[in-house]
């Protein structure tokens, strides 16, 4: 049974048409990278998984139930969960309880386990130091694993990663895969979102390929490189 | 960060509880008299706090709490002769079920919805209240002829202000405190980690409707006679707003130290010079605003710490 | 026939509501403010319009050039120095700041002023003339014209002038309008100036027709704002359509309900409308 299925997912912002007709899905435990230049709709596509997005067409089954409408905080506690972009953590609250919000409302736990999930999401992601520092205070890499552990601690099947790794050094690019190795091990789908092509075709099983709204290629990481149609869509009609 | 302990704070609040409590046993008349409004003020400051200075929902009708709960438990003690206490809760009741039906569909919305649909109720029930003459005797005002004896109101408003302290303190460092505080912050995220944001507000908006609903019943009870005007008053949301501000919205002893500092001063003042003190308080609040956004005795900066802003759109 | 006369007197009053709703509408469609100090506006441009008409014997159809500037400079001022510090912060810091605003402007007029009902009435307040039996004063009919007029003016500046795109601009995106050389702050403060000098205007019209005094902002805010949700908030066409159906609805209500009843059947609209259409009649409001 397929994890998540998106079928000819549209949404319009007025005359904008920023997907149109996508459709790809995800088996449980799979690893799937989302590439394609910038405004290409992946960020709205997250958006419409997840319920932030109402979509003007097509349908999302999350094994097998329709999620299509169904608020956010619903479609998390089903186990779909996203990072953002702009990654924002709660300022206000410290790095650990950023993260066990996720336990208490994501998973329904109670507060003491959802504090000690949080300290082992904490360790895992190697954010134990400043676990009790303001969340505010901590830097982007840091808030990266930060946003990472938020979605963790809430339980999830899959995890949409949005950019998760942009602004990274080489160095934190390569911890950052091997994070999202040892996550997919434990059997976590992952859709991975990225500019950084190593780094989605090292980790990707599979890959779809989105320009202007539309998918215009899916396959093999090595299949996707030398599509024709993907490498106009980057690079120009010159270099095919 | 947050001491789930309660630790030396708790001790400190319970010797000072202590006092207040037979403090009348020793003095009665100016100092009670003030102490029993301080009470009350930070039992409704409290409740404004709870609501607006943790969710960021700015409410500017929170008045018509007041005014629904005494007028419900002015008719039915008048009316019907129920016993104080079923009357009180009954207002509370009747308070919490309008803030269900309102607060439904407009916390789904941006804050300012809320804000005007809220202001607009107040207003909206202030009109029922003077047209509906038959129940309310409308601005020929409500007579209440039961009545405590004052230090019965001396206790019980100490210990419905202790309860709404109390309360903000437990929601603050369980579950339900984390979420509004995540919602404060950024509501979208806290949707991701799966807050039921709507859910979270709405609970919160009819908690607080139910504490300022017992509150006004009691308040008109003590008063004796009340009008339209005089419980649906914009100044009652007015001065609940500005004593949270000023005790710093958003922690549990704002309230206590607003309504304290800000009663004193406007009983010193006297009625007289009202509309000075508002201009002010008015002009404090611009200041403070313009300088000092993050300041104000520090918790003002746990709300901007908000970073999202809002959307503006095409004219 | 009552039903006539009552929708007639409903429509005439639409045109100023959304007069005084336009300003309203454009402070939050362009900067996000809230304006609790919006019925001061109002207030204000009325009281310069009493004022002058008492010690100048200044007719108030003569007196607008005097409110519309005094507003302008009220609002160009206000948010220049005051509100635009709060910009980069959110909603909350607005609301706070105008409500400081409100008590300030309220009370100092009330300390000034006392709180005696105050009316302009002229040498033509009465006159009216009536077609097919419904009575038309001709103060409220040219009153209407004036008002259906600058708002269509409104519209018309803010997508056909330079300064109007440039305002459009910066409430689409802030920070693309300040790459693109514009000056936010500036525009922010003009806009602002407009829509106070548009909203004081409507305080000038009111006076003619009703008794004002210094207390009296807080209601008509309120009004502003449900006209603003009606059509659509950040919309200003939506301002007419808001206040037409407000002034209508309220009006013919009038001959079920007492007057008393007008806030309470503003409320039930207001509520109505956001359970069922946020985004207001027209379907242009900025919801979220």
């Amino acid at each position: 049974m397929s994890l998540l299925i998106a079928d000819s997912i549209h949404k319009n912002f007025g005359a904008l048409e920023a997907l149109s007709d996508v459709s790809f899905e995800i088996q449980p435990g799979k690893i799937l990278g989302i590439v394609g230049p910038n405004g290409s709709g992946k960020t709205t596509l997250f958006n419409v998984l997840t319920g932030v997005y109402k979509s003007d067409g097509g349908s999302v089954l999350f094994e097998d139930h329709q999620i299509t409408g169904l608020p956010t905080h619903k479609i998390c506690r089903m186990g779909l969960v996203k990072t953002s972009q702009i990654v924002k953590p709660f300022t206000r609250l410290s790095v650990m309880e950023n993260v066990f919000i996720g336990g208490l409302y994501g998973r329904g736990l109670g507060l003491n386990p959802a504090r000690r999930e949080a300290m082992e999401l904490l360790n895992l992601v190697g954010l134990s130091e400043v676990a009790h520092q303001p969340s505010g205070s901590i830097t982007v890499a840091m808030r990266r694993r930060l946003e990472l552990a938020r979605a963790l601690a809430t339980g999830p099947k899959i995890i949409l990663l949005d950019e998760n790794m942009a602004g990274l050094t080489p160095v934190e690019i390569d911890a950052a895969l091997e994070l999202l190795r040892k996550i997919n091990e434990e059997g976590i789908a992952l859709v991975v979102v990225e500019h950084i092509m190593q780094a989605v075709m090292g980790i990707s099983q599979y890959v779809i390929v989105l320009d202007y709204g539309k998918k215009i290629a899916e396959g093999t990481p090595e299949h996707i490189v030398n599509d024709q149609q993907v490498i106009k869509a980057f690079l120009g009609d010159e270099y095919v | 960060m947050n001491d789930r302990r309660p630790g030396r704070g708790l001790i400190i609040g319970l010797i000072v509880a202590v006092v207040l409590a037979i403090m009348p046993l020793f003095t009665m008349g100016y100092y009670v008299n003030l102490l029993t409004v301080i009470f009350y003020w930070i039992g409704l400051a409290g409740c404004w706090n709870l609501m607006c200075g943790y969710t960021g929902y700015i409410d500017f009708g929170s008045a018509v709490y007041t005014g629904v709960g005494s007028y419900v438990s002015g008719i039915l003690l008048v009316r019907l002769g129920f016993p104080l206490p079923v009357c009180t809760l009954a207002a509370g009741l009747a308070a919490l079920l309008i803030a269900v039906i309102v607060g439904w569909p407009t916390l789904r919305l941006r804050g300012a919805y809320f804000a005007i649909a809220t202001f607009a109720l107040a207003e909206a029930l202030k009109q029922v209240a003077e047209e509906w003459t038959s129940m309310t005797e409308g601005g020929i005002g409500l007579t209440v002829t039961y009545r405590l004896s004052d230090i019965d109101y001396y206790w019980v408003y100490l210990g419905l202000a202790g309860l709404v302290v109390g309360l903000t303190w437990w929601i603050e460092h369980h579950k339900h405190g984390y979420g509004l505080k995540a919602i404060n912050e950024d509501e979208e995220a806290a949707a991701q980690v799966g807050v039921n944001t709507h859910m979270v507000k709405l609970k919160t908006y009819a908690l607080t409707a139910f504490f300022i609903g017992i509150l006004g019943s009691l308040e008109a009870n003590r008063l004796g006679y009340f009008k339209p005007e005089d419980v649906f008053d914009i100044h009652i949301t007015i001065k609940m707003v500005i004593m949270s501000l000023f005790g710093g919205m958003g922690t549990v002893l704002s309230p206590v130290i607003g309504a304290s500092i800000l009663q004193i001063i406007e009983d010193v003042l006297g009625a007289e010079f009202i509309n000075y003190y508002l201009v002010i308080i008015g002009v404090i609040i611009v200041v403070v605003i313009m300088f000092l956004p993050r300041g104000l005795v520090g918790a003002l900066s746990k709300i901007f710490a908000r970073s999202s802003r809002p959307k503006q759109g095409v004219i | 026939m009552l039903f006539l006369q009552a929708l007639t007197n409903g429509i005439l009053l639409g045109g100023i509501y959304a007069l005084y709703s336009s300003g309203f509408s454009l402070m939050f469609g362009v900067m996000g403010v809230v304006n609790i100090a919006h019925g001061e506006m109002i207030m204000l441009g009325a009281f310069i319009t009493y004022w002058l008409f008492e010690i100048a014997k200044l007719d108030p159809f003569l007196s607008l050039p005097f409110s519309l500037a005094g507003l302008f400079a009220l609002g160009y001022l206000l948010q220049r120095f005051i509100i635009n510090r709060v910009a980069d912060e959110p909603p909350i810091a607005s609301y706070i700041l105008t409500f400081g605003i409100h008590l300030v402007l309220a009370n100092i007029a009330l300390l000034a002023w006392t709180a005696d009902p105050r009316t302009v009435t002229t040498t033509y307040s009465g006159a009216n003339f009536s077609v097919i039996g419904i009575i038309i004063p001709y103060i409220k009919l040219v009153t209407f014209f004036i008002a259906v007029g600058v708002v269509g003016s409104l519209y018309w500046l803010l997508n056909h002038s330079r300064m109007g795109r440039a305002i459009q601009a910066t409430a689409q995106d802030r920070e693309m309008a300040r790459l693109m050389g514009i000056n936010v702050r500036q525009i922010y403060a003009v806009t602002l100036g407009i829509g106070a000098a548009i909203t004081g205007l409507a305080g000038s019209f009111v006076v003619t027709f009703r008794h004002i005094e210094p207390g009296m902002g807080l209601p008509y805010t309120i009004t502003a704002f449900c006209v603003v949700v009606l059509g659509g908030m950040g919309y200003i066409p939506g301002a007419i359509i808001g206040g037409l159906t407000l002034g209508v609805i309220g009006s013919l209500s009038t001959i079920f309900l007492t007057s008393g009843w007008s806030m309470a059947v503003t409320f039930f609209l207001l509520f109505m409308m956001l359970i069922f259409r946020p985004a207001g009649i027209t379907g242009k409001g900025i919801v979220e």
